[in-house]
């Protein structure tokens, strides 16, 4: 009996090993109803959706007192990043970052610049208008764009693109800090959400993650 | 490597902490081996009236230092800040001591440590200069006259390895 059991317990071991190697080796070469479920991508300088996601509608004012909305965010690549102007530091740095990419976007191919626009969207509209987020981004690069809007839109497009700000209560009204997510949002031209940018913001892994994910689209 | 050198930083932080206590003689920076080096403050964008001034504390001394204030006419108020994420958001709040173990240095940099300057009294443009006194916790005082210029690509914390 012993023998007769060793004699057949050799196939049936190779034959459950062979099956659960198969099983293993489809799932991780990616079964086609596998593809479809959304995931992240990651890229040196971000996180790609695999499935962009779509914006619901929200209306901004942009730097000349103009309706922004899901529209005009439509329509050519956009870089988003959330801050406010009177952000000491981050808010700066980012934004000089981005000249740098721009400039670096266009070293490296000339057709994606043309077609990439920089958004800064100020989450501090109490004290940021129209005007002052004008003079504050064309001083770091004459072709970025600014926008804010009243608290419950702003609320509605961070939401849905995953940004957060908060304003940090202070004694003096006039004098306060808004803390604020420190990545930078991708917007595909369908004004859908591709990608998040992490800090820092080096701006030759941003150019190049950045043409991957164009180039994964096309 | 970013993540060990901040280690190591908040590591000798701790340790200037717990020995600062011990720092008897206020040693004047006289002897020129706690030096400031390579100091800017941030040109303005228009309309702006806070900004930041970026520069590294070398210290050659056999102990640790405590850089604890700034002071300008430049501004209203100085202060020293630092960054930190939660949970992706950027967090920046004032510090009260930036401390700078013995044979090392620190750099404040965009995007990281500053110092921040709130409510400048007149507009600054690039090329200017503005004089500024760092104090240190065991009453070293260095004056620096720094420029005021743009933002540079290899200034901010995101070249810390090129």
């Amino acid at each position: 009996m012993t023998q007769s059991h060793s004699r057949l317990t050799p196939p049936l071991l190779f034959i459950a090993v062979a099956v659960i190697a198969a099983v293993a080796g489809f799932m991780l070469a990616g079964l086609p109803w596998t593809e479809d479920k959304p995931h992240i991508i990651s890229r040196e300088a971000a996180s790609q959706f695999s499935h962009p996601r779509p914006m619901p509608a929200f209306e901004l004012i942009d730097m000349q007192g103009r309706a922004f909305t899901r529209h005009e965010l439509a329509g050519a690549w956009t870089f988003v990043f959330f801050g406010y102007t009177f952000c000491p530091d981050i808010c700066p740095t980012t934004l000089a970052n981005f000249d740098f990419v721009t400039q670096a976007l266009r070293a490296a191919d000339t057709v994606a610049e043309a077609g990439t626009r920089f958004l800064f969207v100020s989450v501090d509209p109490d004290r940021d208008t129209p005007e002052r987020l004008q003079a504050y981004v064309t001083y770091f690069n004459p072709d970025f764009l600014a926008a804010t809007g009243a608290a419950a839109q702003l609320e509605r497009f961070t939401r849905a693109a995953g940004a957060v700000y908060v304003k940090v209560p202070s004694t003096d009204p006039d004098n306060y800090l808004v803390d604020h997510s420190s990545g930078v949002f991708l917007f595909d031209p369908q004004a859908r959400l591709a990608a998040v940018f992490t800090p820092p913001h080096d701006p030759d892994k941003i150019v190049r993650s950045y043409l991957a994910i164009r180039a994964s689209v096309l | 490597m970013m993540t060990y050198r901040r280690l190591i930083a908040a590591v000798a932080l701790a340790a200037c902490t717990v020995t600062g206590g011990f720092a008897a003689d206020p040693a004047p920076d006289a002897d020129g081996r706690l030096t400031v080096v390579n100091p800017y403050i941030r040109a303005t964008p228009p309309g702006q009236t806070n900004t930041a001034m970026f520069l590294t504390v070398k210290n050659a001394t056999d102990r640790c230092r405590t850089l604890v204030g700034v002071s300008s006419s430049l501004a209203d108020r100085v202060e020293l800040h630092g960054h930190r994420m939660e949970n992706g958001l950027a967090v920046m709040r004032p510090v009260r001591r930036i401390a700078v173990p013995a044979g090392e240095s620190v750099t404040l940099r965009p995007g990281g440590l500053h110092v921040m300057l709130l409510g400048i009294r007149q507009p600054i443009k690039p090329g200017d200069r503005a004089a500024v006194t760092l104090l240190f916790e065991d009453g070293a005082r260095i004056r620096v006259t720094a420029p005021i210029r743009r933002i540079r690509r290899g200034d901010s914390a995101a070249h810390d390895h090129p």
